[in-house]
């Protein structure tokens, strides 16, 4: 919606927003090219991997959860705010949320589809992924449901299943315009997935009806999925992990990497798409306040399970916690800190911050390296210092790690791009209700 | 039967029409809209305005939990899997996976669920026009015989609609 309150007639609006759809440049191009080829990279990394076996990454006792973990969590956490801003400003009524859910539902998505490839990676073995999968096998067993890893899988599917139908629903009108302004075989294509819709009264009200449901159901299940994910670590006894806060530790986390993510991503589709008139400055303010709410609830939840382990002083513990601060991993540490919460919170109390956008796109990008981090090291100094000191170890990821990592990236872009083009990233319908909501009242 | 379509350019106007169509002697249930956006519930006919969604969400969740008590307790229960003395059946992970698939089966029965109301899938040829989407509005009237239909077009016309189509058979 334009910040001046001026309208654009829905002739514009259509033309605008379908564009990207619509005409295919060099730029996109020459992106999928890039991103392909790191991708492409990755796949090779992991095909080695598989054929040579697990000892090509750097995983080695007493550390055998390393970068593949890091990133399956922080992918998950990448994956949480989209569809909980949507759900949650859909709920409230928020207006101003209208031309960016979309964007944040489909990060969700993606997100959710990088994050679920990391156990598999993990796996080593990955052809035997599906002893996972609940059917009645020859083998005359089921998955051990008392297994959090299990309850991550389904949980995760949930989510899963859950982010791509709220999606999807809330852009099938889109689709119904997109099929009568395309031709040939895409034309096809958007009237299989539009479904027929033509725009009823009876059509719109159950959508929208349907779409706050599901708003309200999805937020309890983005709640107890990165919760269970933290459980794969808090159900163990090792220090560091064993920890009764880990549930909503994790879940500030991941809104504060998922908020942070979605903030980039706008302004590189308001850059790449020209969406200067409907991502405005007004959505940038209120999400820069959004992320410094949530940066000083992250730092809150740092700061108490920081201290109630320092004040209890139990030996093993305290190992992590110096390993952590002042050991091998102090460097990162001190950034986490200040990437997630001393350069952030004090930056966005000013409004000259975020309605800034090369701002914005920094101090975003600057939070998601501090979160990775932050990942990276709940994981691997508690399992490097574990309670055994003469089996105390070290971990360093090798290349082909890196590459798989580097390939989940552009994987991640790649497939976010190649949706900004076949589908509206911007929900059209939504930007053009707001105008009437604008306009009648 | 047939089904007449008007378009007109305001809001206002499908409302006014409305309410002749209906002082003239035609039904709410044979009338309908289409819009770019959802118009308020206050001024249009919502086809149906009431909805058993928030029943089948309901629903849906109760099969969600047969099925995830069924995953999480009904497997253990047929293949035992003892390890370190622990419960076969324990409490706190069947409440997890049902949790989970309960609400998975909301979610999901939501979404067929509201397909259903609105009925798609729906390929066969219907009433349209994609100046709709250019911020149009189409006012949809189902005509049980010739007289109806000409009564209705003479009704949309005299209320101004800029086009009006006759669709052959019930295109609501």
């Amino acid at each position: 919606m334009p910040a001046n309150q001026d309208f654009i007639p829905e002739t514009k609006i259509n033309r605008d927003l379908l564009r990207p759809v619509i005409e295919t440049t060099g730029r996109f191009y020459l992106t999928v090219a890039i991103l392909g080829l790191v991708v492409l990279n990755g796949l090779v990394a992991f095909m080695y991997q598989m054929a040579t076996g697990m000892g090509v990454a750097g995983l080695n006792r007493p550390v055998f959860w390393g970068l593949y973990i890091t990133n399956f969590v922080f992918w998950v956490g990448i994956s949480h705010a989209g569809t909980l801003l949507s759900a949650i400003l859909r709920i409230t009524n928020a207006q101003w949320r209208r031309p960016m859910t979309r964007a944040a539902e489909a990060l969700t998505v993606f997100a959710l589809m990088i994050a679920g490839l990391f156990p598999l990676v993990h796996l080593g073995r990955t052809w035997t992924f599906y002893f996972l999968i609940p059917y009645p096998s020859q083998r005359g067993i089921w998955p051990n449901f008392r297994s959090p890893l299990l309850w991550d899988a389904i949980a995760i599917f949930t989510y899963y299943v859950g982010s791509i139908l709220f999606l999807y629903i809330s852009m099938v009108p889109d689709l119904g315009l997109a099929r009568d302004r395309v031709g040939g075989w895409r034309k096809e294509i958007y009237r299989v997935l539009s479904l027929g819709w033509r725009g009823t009264a009876r059509e719109w009200h159950r959508v929208k009806r349907a779409g706050t449901i599901m708003a309200m159901l999805i937020v309890p299940v983005f709640v107890s999925v990165h919760t269970i994910v933290s459980w794969d670590f808090g159900m163990t006894l090792v220090p560091g992990w064993h920890s009764t806060i880990f549930g909503p530790y994790f879940v500030i986390g991941a809104i504060l990497s998922g908020v942070a993510a979605v903030i980039t991503l706008m302004i590189i589709l308001r850059w790449a798409l020209g969406l200067k008139e409907y991502l405005t400055l007004t959505q940038f303010d209120n999400l820069g306040k959004i992320l410094g709410a949530v940066s000083l609830a992250w730092f809150y939840f740092f700061f108490a399970e920081f201290l109630t382990i320092w004040y209890g002083q139990v030996p093993e513990e305290m190992a992590v916690i110096r390993h952590r601060t002042f050991g091998q991993y102090a460097l990162a540490f001190w950034v986490v800190l200040f990437c997630n919460f001393l350069i952030p919170l004090p930056a966005l109390i000013f409004k000259r911050v975020r309605t800034s956008i090369p701002a914005m796109l920094v101090l975003t990008i600057v939070i998601n390296v501090g979160m990775f981090l932050e990942r990276y090291l709940i994981i691997v100094p508690s399992l490097a210092r574990q309670r055994f000191p003469a089996a105390w170890g070290s971990y360093f990821p090798s290349w082909v790690e890196i590459s798989i990592m580097a390939g989940a990236f552009c994987g991640f872009a790649l497939m976010y791009v190649i949706f900004a083009k076949i589908f509206p990233i911007i929900p059209i319908w939504e930007v053009k209700e707001g105008q009437h909501i604008q306009r009648s009242t | 039967m047939v089904t007449i379509m008007g378009i007109f350019q305001q809001l206002d106007n499908v409302v006014r029409t409305q309410r002749g169509l209906m002082e003239a002697g035609f039904s709410s249930e044979d009338l309908s809209t289409l819009s770019s956006v959802p118009l308020a519930e206050d001024t249009v006919l919502t086809g149906g305005a009431s909805t058993r969604l928030p029943w089948i969400a309901f629903f849906g969740g109760i099969i969600g939990i047969i099925i995830g008590l069924s995953l999480a307790a009904g497997t253990a229960w047929l293949y035992p899997l003892p390890t370190g003395g622990k419960p076969v059946i324990s409490l706190p992970p069947i409440g997890i996976i049902t949790y989970e698939v309960m609400m998975l089966g909301a979610l999901v029965a939501t979404f067929f669920g509201a397909l259903f109301e609105m009925r798609l899938p729906q390929f066969k040829k219907k009433a349209f026009s994609p100046g709709v989407y250019d911020g149009k509005i189409a006012l949809l009237v189902r005509c049980r015989s010739e007289e109806e239909a000409e009564k209705g077009e003479r009704i949309l016309s005299q209320a101004g609609a800029a086009e009006i189509e006759r669709y052959p058979g019930d295109c609501l």
